[in-house]
């Protein structure tokens, strides 16, 4: 008779072969060994977890700048470069940065976070502290000082934190039945996004490694692959050999002294001095938009006013749309015909300015002869593309129909 | 109606092909009072929904749930089945808001309709309550941006088990409220989960259990299901708690007809009957024609257009609006579907031709007429398309048309079989090791294993699968488990679910790929054991009527690729099969002989083809087969003969050899009366000489790895098989075998038949 363990081996086929397990050495964490990474444990010997925590002094140069760089921002820029009025509020000594080293990129109850780094300014330094789980029956334990680590800072800074770091750590409190409130109360900058909208039309993904080398001027040496970590951490949940993790834990340091150094180079985006120089274009509408999306509806003026290039044609309807919205109709009118002019992006020219005419200045003549324009042009285009046009003629038609119709009126009531 | 009853009894050419006529009498109403516990509010929007008083099933069951016992419906089609879970469920929503419920269906087009249904109830009963009852759909095309919602807000959460296996269970803590406030799971149309797909529902639910239990609740099911012969087992396996049954029926109906049709013979050598296809369409359009609102239920799509584009012409004919009559089917719009839907409920659509589709319970009122072209294969499949018909007061007509193939046959001169109370029992093996090594795997992905666990234990504590360590054990040598302090972790960078089909066998398929055309196309799969005889290189291969050359089989990519031709000729491989028993589980002595059940490894190596010319079967050549030896372990059941067993049949050898492939081929199809399985599910192998007891044997082998329970089951009614397979046997008009009993003269020889039948007499006689 068959045991269970011979008929698996018969039956299935998913598993991998099946090496020797390695000899598990007794000896686990070497207290001479940690302190040479800068690191210790915490706990006792039945449930601790290992903390490594490293200073930087102020003038550290990380990607282009210094971390003193940071504390100088002021809180305004930073806000600028999340779009958020929130972030205002809050000081960069309010802030905890923070990344996290997992067992999959799958997600999933399953997927467990082994390394969280957090990077924090406190008396002229910049600390990194990083908690490492040395076995899965502390993690509750680990969690529970992560959690007490971040109560004490206002802001979140992460790298994708929104969608992929803090959903899984609420997974883990969740699986460990702990709370986790704490994570939605706070601001969180998630510097993906600012980033997504400065470079992703000159740097393609903006995976955080792609914007050190095209943005910040700078690549990994001996970086550890993303993709081997996993197993690199099995392993050692295996043989309990600490010393093939230490490149994961300088690869988590790096990811947070990144961070500074996006943020920073994000806020110079919004400098005011023109003659900064930056190593790579941005894209000056994330600017604008930013700037608009705040109320600071001047700076956005003046910003495209400088900004703008032949090349840049979007960034001129904006600042036209801008000017509407800001009841700067007389300026926004003289933007459409600017733009009319240019010969660029024509129909929305055409609309915005009938629409002037027709609802803002009620002078229906000057309305009729835009109106007739572009249909003359539509017709062009339209004989040129049939479909893709989302004003058609007969909704210009409409509008002539109607404006005609206010025109009869006001003769009417001029012969009265 | 009556007239064309009184019509067709009158037509002798047409009664000549009836094997049975039955007439089931008109059953009244019985109604029941609202149970005591059931909320005002509920009472009232039932009365105002037209509900004035339950059923005696519905009071029955909606008394069981709400007292929180897990109960397990039992009725026919259009008996109001959905209010006996809707009722409890809104009920509890009502009294707090914070309840929760699942609803599980078998596919996405049924969670749809039913959920129009729970809406307009839910419509109603909004109007009384101070918040919104919300119900979600959510499955693969449940938009991301809805999802949100639908995780935190929904009362009712309607999904299937894929979804649950794939998009739910391993994201768990998005669902929190959801969990930790289940009150109803509701798993819908139980008959669907047999076999492999069962199976992998039983374990789901294990899981899904183990997540409640996290999160601190112990949801009560309620299990419906279509008639089978073991509802009651079926629903406790499943969920793995017990269960109580309501099955009495308090629907009305009117007067019902059901008669079987069994083509006339036309070839007599060969045993073929006048198409069935032909025969159902012929009777269809007669019954459209006068105008009765009738179904016609096909067995495959592409069944479904012939017997559509037959009936349009005969009404155009007619001088009358092909419109009239519609097709149903998978690959039809939605829209499409539901303006057929519509119609057939407004009468504006007379006649529909449907694939089982329809059989489920899409709304679409009752018709006059159903006519079922070819058995569906299981009675319970035949009761859920005959109940299309039939108003509550009204007399209503169903016409089962039989196919040649054995089990038609076998129901067409065995129309008791049918009448009486079915034996088909719906068999699955939550335990089966292959399926149970999965879910170990998503479980403990999904939740970290203790290690006194037992996977699958009920909510008393009791039970569950005791090798739970033992696989535990495995799963850390296989590195995919690591053991922590009293826990199992996952420890492996996969999403184990992604990986696991519910649907379909363990072992990978053949794709066939059709390179006719440029642009190359899947037309089909087969599993590897089918590969090995239909899709080897050269082979030619049959699909919907047209034929293939195989080019080439990629046996390592899993690939057939095959181009259209017009071929003379088919082929036939030869499997050798070699089946070794590794442990008997029971044996004991049956009628002159012995039979048994156990764990096999079945060997089979396709070693050569014949090719075989089209009408004449003559033998044109033949090629060799170049595959590797496959292996297959499982379970399998068995039937030793006695030594003498030559002597005691006045048979040689090769007469006996050939009468037992005969026998083989006759209980591999009969099998299915029993377990509703497919006769793909089965092996069959008959030795003279077995490896095994060194007497002769007649093997059924379960096709799927580790086997699901079918063995176990055809050994404890293996006397009752044998019969039907005497039965099948002397019943059939051919001469010298056909495929409809026991295979074609050409594969068992001129005096197969006889010595099958002289084989089943013996093995099924007294001793």
């Amino acid at each position: 008779m068959l045991s269970i363990k011979e008929k698996l081996h018969f039956l299935d086929h998913s598993s991998r072969s099946i090496e020797a397990v390695e000899k598990i050495s007794s000896q686990l964490f070497d207290a001479a060994h940690l302190s040479k990474l800068n690191a210790h444990s915490v706990g006792d010997d039945n449930c601790f977890f290992i903390l490594r925590e490293k200073s930087y002094p102020l003038d550290f140069s990380h990607g282009g700048h210094t971390l003193a760089e940071f504390l100088t921002l002021a809180p305004r820029k930073l806000a600028l470069v999340s779009k958020n009025l929130a972030i205002s509020e809050l000081f960069p000594q309010d802030y905890i940065f923070f990344d996290t080293e997992t067992t999959g990129l799958a997600g999933g109850s399953g997927t467990y976070i082994f390394l969280l780094g957090v990077g924090f300014y406190r008396d002229n330094t910049f600390i990194i502290r990083q908690y490492f789980l040395p076995d899965y029956k502390n993690e509750a334990y680990f969690l529970n000082a992560v959690l007490k680590e971040f109560k004490t800072f206002k802001g979140l800074i992460s790298y994708n934190g929104k969608s992929y770091d803090v959903p899984l750590l609420k997974t883990r409190f969740i699986m460990n039945r702990m709370p986790f409130q704490d994570f939605d109360e706070k601001v969180h900058l998630d510097l993906l996004h600012p980033a997504r909208r400065l470079w992703k039309k000159s740097v393609g993904p903006c995976s955080l490694q792609s914007i050190e080398k095209n943005v910040l001027g700078f690549a990994r040496e001996n970086d550890v692959p993303g993709g081997d970590i996993p197993n690199l951490y099995f392993n050692f949940m295996r043989n309990k050999q600490f010393e093939p993790l230490v490149p994961v834990l300088k690869h988590n340091v790096i990811d947070i002294l990144t961070m500074i150094a996006i943020a920073l180079s994000a806020a110079a985006a919004f400098d005011e001095k023109r003659h900064v120089d930056h190593k790579v274009a941005f894209d000056p509408r994330a600017v604008f938009h930013s700037f608009a999306a705040l109320g600071e509806n001047r700076k956005a003026l003046l910003f495209a006013e400088s900004a703008a290039t032949d090349k840049n044609t979007r960034l001129k309807i904006d600042r036209a749309f801008l000017l509407k919205r800001m009841g700067e109709f007389e300026k926004a009118q003289q933007a459409w015909k600017n733009l009319l002019a240019d010969k660029a992006f024509i129909e929305i020219a055409y609309l915005e300015l009938a629409k002037y005419y027709e609802h803002t200045a009620k002078s229906y003549n000057e309305a009729l002869k835009i109106i007739d324009a572009a249909m003359n042009r539509i017709e062009i285009t339209q004989a040129l593309y049939p479909d893709g046009k989302s004003v058609t003629i007969e909704n210009w038609d409409y509008r002539k129909q109607r404006v005609l119709r206010k025109l009869a009126v006001g003769v009417q009531r001029n012969d009265n | 109606m009556a007239q064309i009853i009184d019509r067709l009894k009158r037509d002798a050419k047409f009664m000549a092909n009836v094997t049975a006529w039955k007439v089931l009498e008109s059953k009244q109403a019985q109604f029941a009072d609202f149970p005591e516990q059931l909320n005002e509010k509920l009472i009232d929007a039932l009365q105002q929904h037209g509900i004035k008083q339950l059923y005696s099933h519905q009071a029955d069951a909606i008394a069981n749930t709400l007292q929180g016992r897990n109960t397990v419906i039992v009725t026919p089609t259009a008996s109001g089945k959905t209010l006996c879970y809707n009722a409890p469920v809104l009920n509890a929503v009502i009294e707090t808001e914070e309840a929760r419920a699942l609803y599980l269906f078998p596919t996405k087009a049924l969670s749809q309709d039913q959920l129009n249904e729970l809406h307009s109830l839910i419509d109603i009963v909004g109007g009384r309550l101070t918040f919104d009852i919300k119900s979600y759909t959510f499955d693969g095309d449940t938009p991301v941006s809805a999802r949100k919602a639908i995780k935190s807000s929904g009362h009712i959460v309607v999904t299937n088990p894929d979804m649950l296996h794939k998009g739910i269970l391993p994201h768990h803590t998005q669902w929190v409220k959801l969990f930790e406030n289940l009150r109803y799971i509701v798993i819908d149309e139980i008959h669907h989960y047999r076999g492999v797909f069962g199976s992998h529902l039983a374990n789901v639910i294990r899981r899904l259990k183990r997540i409640c239990e996290f999160y601190g609740s112990k949801p009560v099911f309620i299990c419906c299901s279509a008639t089978i012969a073991n509802p009651h087992e079926l629903a406790e396996r499943l969920t793995g708690e017990p269960a109580v049954l309501v099955d009495n029926n308090g629907a009305p109906h009117g007067e019902k007809h059901f008669v079987i049709y069994n083509p006339p013979v036309v070839n007599k050598e060969l045993g073929i009957r006048r198409s069935y296809i032909k025969e159902s369409q012929r009777i269809a359009a007669d019954f459209i024609g006068n105008m009765l609102q009738t179904i016609v239920f096909a067995r495959s799509r592409m069944n479904v257009e012939i017997l559509l584009t037959y009936l349009k012409e005969t009404m155009r004919r007619n001088k009358k609006s092909a419109s009239l009559i519609r097709g149903y089917r998978g690959g039809y719009l939605p829209l499409e579907r539901r303006d057929i839907e519509r119609g057939l409920r407004d009468g504006s659509v007379i006649g529909v031709v449907s694939t089982n589709a329809l059989e489920l319970g899409i709304d679409i009122g009752q018709l006059n007429a159903s006519i079922i072209a070819g058995y569906p294969g299981t009675i319970s499949s035949t009761l859920q398309q005959t109940g299309r018909a039939g108003r509550r007061q009204d007399t209503s007509l169903a016409v089962i048309v039989s196919s040649s193939s054995p089990l038609d046959q076998y129901i067409a001169s065995n129309p008791h079989y049918f009448f009486e109370k079915s034996p088909e029992a719906s068999i699955i093996d939550p335990d089966n090791l292959v399926i149970l090594l999965s879910h170990i795997k998503c479980a403990a992905f999904e939740l970290p294993f203790i290690t006194t666990e037992n996977f699958g234990a009920g909510y008393s504590g009791e039970g569950g699968v005791e090798a739970t360590q033992e696989i535990l054990q495995y799963l850390q040598e296989s590195r995919v488990l690591h053991q922590s302090g009293d826990k199992w972790h996952w420890m492996a960078e996969t999403y184990p679910a992604e990986s696991v089909s519910l649907r379909s066998a363990a072992e990978d398929n053949v794709v066939i790929i059709d390179t006719t055309h440029p642009n190359e196309k899947v037309i089909g799969e087969i599993d590897l054991f089918a590969s090995q005889l239909m899709v080897h290189d050269d082979a030619i291969y049959l699909h919907e009527g047209r034929q293939f050359h195989v080019d080439k089989l990629d046996w390592d990519r899993k690939k057939a690729f095959v181009r259209q031709v017009k071929s003379d000729h088919y082929t036939d491989a030869h499997l050798k099969s070699d089946i070794k028993v590794l442990e008997v589980f029971e044996e004991q002595p049956s009628a002159n002989g012995f039979v048994g059940h156990g764990e096999v490894v079945v060997t089979s190596l396709a070693t050569m083809y014949k090719k075989i010319k089209f009408h004449t079967h003559e033998n044109i050549g033949w090629g060799k087969i170049h595959l590797p030896e496959l292996e297959l372990h499982t379970t399998a059941f068995w039937y030793g003969f006695p030594d003498d067993i030559l002597e005691k049949l006045g048979m040689n050898h090769e007469h006996f050899g050939d009468g037992l492939k005969g026998v083989a081929n006759v209980l591999k199809n009969v099998v299915p009366l029993y377990v509703m399985g497919d006769r793909r599910d089965f092996g069959a192998a008959a030795t003279v000489r077995s490896t095994f007891s060194d007497r002769p044997c007649v093997f059924i082998w379960e096709q799927y790895p580790g086997g699901i329970g079918f063995s176990k089951k055809l050994f404890s009614i293996f006397q009752s098989a044998a019969a039907a397979g005497l039965q099948l046997v002397q019943a059939c008009q051919c001469e010298h075998g056909c495929p409809s009993c026991v295979g074609p003269a050409l594969e068992v020889g001129d005096q197969g038949k006889d010595a099958a039948a002289a084989i089943f007499n013996f093995i099924s006689a007294q001793s």
